[in-house]
């Protein structure tokens, strides 16, 4: 997180224009992580082995074209 | 709790927020109060252009190098007909992709790539800042490629054009301000419109144009691989992982809120009716090249497109059309930059992720922003380096890249934990679920009749 600019510090007319959670020190403080069920946890991981493959058949014919030149 | 302790509960947090307040809240303080100030005195105009910015540019950005290429192609090898109103759809789902986005930045006030982290955890946050750093790195080589071969058509060195590149990306974000950064890049986005320009000195028949894009017709013709391989790259040009994490981490950066979503969705489709005129332009720009039986098959390189059609359009219109490849390549090469910056700044804890900090505040996002763009000019500028292979093969990517993206984005709207009122609504999902589909399977095919072309290329 920087430095705040002590030089800067604002009138507090000018921070009302921001909600609270738009505070840096606000949003910066992580979410609380999301419960996933075993049928999602398995979806991200059957679409993640999905797009390997297909990545790996982009890559095999990023090869191939790289010998043809 | 009652009215009057909620709100003295609210203003204690705001006082123990203010002993906090970082030189990215004074700027993003000053920037809102222009737009409470308009919204209070009911000058809608102004609130509106205050509120124009990431939707504009995004959509402008997304009419890179690779995707006016790939219009170009459209044009050069079916001319009017089918892929007018085509690229109209792939805009118009890209619409409703990106609203979905600045709706999740307004109201968390947090980037997709934090919000996949704190909600889904470190392994799919790094995937899928991975994923990004890849294609994206990918993506500015052709970017800088555009650039070369837009100013080799005026006689400039590789060099030259490769270091123009870097620094523009370097320059943009002098001045530690997101709105400068965005005027900036607004202002080189409107540029795109120099298609439109070519596309009227091509005199192409206004009768033809309107016939094309209200009945889809004359359907092309050809192989159907290699319709499909048009169809899937028009497809990878409007739809990219890059503009998820662009869209939502500079509606953050700006200071969207729940109030301003509305003004959101205006600017996203500005930023979509302009691209969709940019786009179809540049179709109609190449379309001499298909009347006149030109053979583009060789054609690889935008540079080759701008003198291929110099004896057609003349060479007025051929420069302005390499002059907007090289204002389709800049202007993406800032946000795909900042999307890249924007990402890593959200996985790394602790470090500032916002253009309203400047180098020492934040030098994990400054470093690189500017250094993915260096490392994609040195690799340009590396002799041998396989330049068109990796072009032909970045919009491939990209669009394999996009169906986790998408899952991720829908689970992220549907969340009514982090979103609540403002979650998606059953037709939004509908129409979301089926644009993830036709990615997936556009991107899927893609990639198996490229991996096919492999083979048939052996055999031959």
């Amino acid at each position: 997180m920087g430095d705040p600019r002590p030089e800067d510090h604002p009138d507090p007319g000018l921070i009302e224009g921001l909600e609270p959670d738009q505070l840096v020190a606000t949003s910066s403080r992580p979410l609380p992580p999301r419960q996933l069920s075993a049928a999602a946890k398995i979806g991200f991981w059957t679409l993640r082995g999905f797009v390997l493959l297909i990545t790996a058949l982009v890559v095999y014919s990023f090869v191939v074209s790289l010998r043809g030149h | 709790m009652s009215a009057e302790s909620e709100g003295a509960s609210i203003a204690d947090g705001r006082r123990a927020s203010q002993d906090a307040l970082t030189s990215e809240d004074l700027d993003r303080a000053r920037d809102r109060s222009r737009i409470l100030a308009a919204r209070r005195d009911g000058r809608r105009g102004v609130l509106v252009w205050l509120l124009l910015g990431p939707g504009v540019l995004v959509m402008l950005g997304e009419n890179d190098g690779p995707s006016m290429l790939s219009y170009a192609a459209s044009g050069a090898t079916y001319g009017l007909g089918f892929f007018l109103p085509f690229i109209a759809v792939t805009f118009a789902a890209a619409f409703v992709i990106q609203e979905m986005t600045m709706r999740l930045g307004a109201v968390t006030h947090r980037g997709y790539g934090e919000l996949i982290f704190q909600r889904f955890g470190r392994i799919w946050g790094w995937l899928s800042t991975g994923d990004l750093v890849v294609v994206n790195l990918v993506t500015l080589i052709t970017e800088i490629i555009a650039i070369r071969v837009g100013m080799g058509f005026f006689g400039i060195s590789t060099p030259v054009a490769v270091g123009c590149a870097v620094a523009t990306v370097a320059l943009s974000a002098c001045g530690s301000r997101y709105s400068r950064w965005e005027r900036v890049g607004m202002s080189l986005a409107l540029f795109n419109l120099v298609f439109l320009v070519v596309a009227v000195m091509a005199h192409p028949a206004p009768g033809a144009v309107a016939a094309a894009l209200l009945t889809w017709t004359p359907l092309p013709q050809g192989t159907a691989a290699a319709f499909l391989l048009v169809l899937a790259s028009n497809v990878g040009a409007a739809v990219t992982p890059w503009m998820l994490f662009f869209q939502q981490s500079a509606s953050v950066d700006k200071g969207l809120t729940r109030r301003d979503i509305a003004h959101g969705r205006v600017d996203t489709l500005v930023g979509t009716i302009l691209a969709v005129i940019a786009g179809c332009a540049a179709l109609v720009a190449t379309t001499p090249l298909f009347t006149h039986h030109i053979d583009t098959s060789n054609i690889q390189g935008g540079a080759g497109y701008a003198e291929a059609l110099r004896p057609l359009i003349g060479a007025p219109g051929a420069a302005l059309f390499a002059l907007g490849l090289i204002e389709a390549g800049a202007i993406a090469m800032l946000m795909v930059s900042a999307s890249t910056a924007y990402a890593v700044g959200q996985v790394v804890g602790g470090a500032g992720h916002s253009f309203n900090r400047s180098l020492s505040e934040a030098p994990l996002f400054h470093a690189v922003n500017i250094g993915i763009a260096a490392i994609a000019g040195l690799i340009v500028l590396i002799p041998g380096a396989p330049l068109l292979a990796i072009s032909l093969h970045a919009n491939l990517l990209a669009a394999v890249l996009m169906p986790p993206a998408l899952v991720f984005l829908l689970v992220l709207v549907n969340d009514r934990e982090i979103m609540g009122a403002q979650a998606n609504s059953w037709y939004s999902n509908l129409i979301g679920s089926l644009i993830t589909v036709f990615v997936t399977v556009a991107g899927t095919a893609y990639a198996i009749v490229a991996f096919l072309g492999t083979f048939a290329g052996t055999a031959s």
